[in-house]
């Protein structure tokens, strides 16, 4: 909570207000009790380096400014005025606002950089698991553009027979031309989609339209679909609205339940092989987006246990997809869960906050 | 005689690739129908004519080499030519094993496409005189009266009328005439042909 209130004004105003207070009524306390200048100045210290670890670089520097006037408003003669008469005791309050600001700046970054490491190993870590399942889906995503250039390539030796008929077929070789266009299209529409899920990018939120996102991503597993035999069906509510997401994390999410649910199902003999996508407004306005398969299903004990980090069952399979997949989720304010599907398999459900009027 | 126009069918649940081919197969003159799927073919419009299929080896719902099955079980013989996004080993042989005249790869070569549907047609115009022709003889098999079919199953065997007259207690004057009659009826000009028709209806086997 602390973390995402950090970058909010009023929340570094709020901690050097409230520190600046405690600063003062601890020096004041300090001299109630008649501790001398170096045992105040020291316990002023600690304080501004606890305090200062809540707020950014400047509460540090104004809080250490504060701590510096207490010490000389307190404790430095003339007691009760700012004024400092002794040279040296000017030169210990240059000392301990030094010391005072260097260690809380170094302190406020780093933790700073500690912080963006963290998060950028986190990208990371979603990046690298994007480009696995897109390593999974190689197979897939092959036959998807072989498909389009199959087309193509049909389309243009037709076009060249047309022309080349006695007298030319302008008409059929247009069509022919149309067919190639929109062939061409298709196929730079999916290079398009993977380089968007390999890329290196930093999480970016927009306004996204789920069906769209969704749709995008699981016309990639079509050719493992095919290959698998598995029916997919797709339900997407007409009244979804549009929700605040990184679109490629979002597609990563889905791509990976959906995978996921053909892993279990590739295996099986006998029984239906179906898989669900499914998208609909829940109650409480968020969308919900479910993901059930008749595969092998999870032990009804452990469901909890899949979204652990390095729990898998795949031979091959990291163990990491579902565990980023809920840290994903989470981080666009949203929840996770599995359960068992009716009458067979494993059903993912995931929901996220609708995009508010005053987001875009 | 000129030849009956022949019938070219393609099902193949990808638009693009589907209607490429539909093109290629057009623009040689070829009069093509086309599915997005097994079901559709098999509730689809046919027409009686010689031709092949041009099918996809997967397909939603059925894959092709299963779709191939339901085709030879519903008496549709019409030869098959497989095409796939990645011709695999295994897949090849099994349909080459179960009877498909060509096994291509996408993106298709269009001078192998055009090959493989002409010896497809070709192969389904044969098949069909070839029944055409067995159909005919067994219009002609059907004039004949039990009797002379009795007598017929003994004459393809090679034996002499006499032989023939005796095991079916006959004079060896009623079998010649019932000779003359079959040969009639049947339209042959020497016994060699009368035996090769019994071959044709499968009667040989039923020789005693």
């Amino acid at each position: 909570m602390i973390r995402r209130w950090r970058s909010q004004y009023w929340f570094s105003a709020a901690v050097c207000l409230l520190g600046s207070a405690a600063l003062v009524a601890s020096a004041y306390a300090c001299l109630l009790i008649g501790v001398d200048f170096a045992a105040a100045g020291f316990s002023l210290l600690t304080g501004v380096v606890v305090i200062s670890t809540f707020g950014s670089y400047l509460c540090a520097v104004v809080l250490s400014v504060v701590a510096a006037g207490c010490l000389s408003y307190f404790f430095s003669p003339p007691i009760f005025s700012f004024r400092v008469e002794e040279q040296d005791d000017l030169m210990a309050l240059l000392a301990f606002l030094t010391t005072s600001i260097v260690t809380t700046v170094l302190a406020a970054r780093i933790r700073r950089t500690s912080e963006e490491e963290l998060r950028n190993t986190r990208a990371e870590l979603a990046r690298f698991a994007r480009v696995a399942i897109l390593g999974e889906l190689t197979a897939s995503i092959a036959h998807e553009l072989n498909q389009p250039l199959a087309g193509l390539v049909s389309s243009g030796d037709a076009c060249r027979r047309w022309l080349g008929n006695q007298p030319p077929n302008i008409e059929r070789a247009n069509q022919s031309l149309e067919r190639i266009v929109r062939d061409a299209d298709r196929a730079s529409k999916v290079v398009e989609r993977v380089r968007g899920l390999a890329k290196n990018t930093p999480p970016q939120k927009a306004a996204v339209s789920v069906k769209e996102a969704v749709r995008e991503v699981i016309v990639l597993t079509r050719g493992e679909l095919e290959q698998n035999q598995i029916r997919l069906e797709e339900q997407f509510a007409d009244d979804l609205p549009l929700i605040w997401a990184d679109r490629i994390q979002l597609q990563q999410v889905c791509l990976n339940l959906v995978v996921n649910a053909i892993e279990s199902i590739k295996d099986l003999r006998g029984g239906p092989r179906n898989l669900l996508v499914r998208a609909e407004k829940d109650a409480s306005d968020s969308v919900l987006l479910t993901v059930s398969d008749t595969g092998a299903g999870l032990d009804s004990d452990h469901t909890e246990d899949v979204f652990n980090a390095f729990y898998t069952t795949k031979p091959e399979g990291m163990g990491m997809g579902l565990t980023i997949s809920r840290s994903i989720i989470e981080a666009h304010g949203g929840r996770l869960w599995a359960s068992g599907n009716v009458p067979r398999g494993a059903k993912f459900q995931f929901t996220l906050p609708r995009c508010r009027e005053g987001a875009i | 005689m000129s030849l009956e126009p022949p019938l070219v069918f393609v099902v193949d649940d990808d638009a693009s690739a589907r209607e490429g081919i539909e093109d290629i197969l057009q623009s040689v003159g070829l009069p093509v129908i086309s599915f997005g799927s097994a079901r559709e073919f098999l509730h689809g419009p046919r027409r009686d004519a010689p031709g092949c299929i041009v099918l996809d080896v997967r397909l939603p719902g059925t894959s092709g080499l299963e779709f191939q099955k339901i085709l030879i079980e519903a008496g549709i013989r019409l030869p098959v030519i497989f095409i796939t996004g990645h011709g695999d080993i295994p897949m090849s042989v099994m349909a080459m094993k179960s009877g498909a005249i060509e096994f291509l790869t996408k993106p298709l070569r269009e001078q192998s496409l055009l090959d493989a549907v002409n010896a497809g047609i070709e192969a389904d115009r044969l098949r069909r005189e070839g029944s055409k022709h067995v159909s005919e003889l067994r219009q002609r098999f059907e004039l004949l009266t039990p009797r002379e079919r009795e007598v017929f199953a003994l004459v393809v065997t090679g034996r002499p009328n006499k032989q023939i007259a005796a095991q079916l207690e006959l004079s060896e004057m009623t079998v010649k005439v019932h000779r003359s009659q079959i040969t009639k009826k049947m339209r042959a000009t020497s016994i060699v042909e009368l035996a090769r028709m019994a071959d044709r209806l499968g009667l040989s086997a039923e020789k005693s």
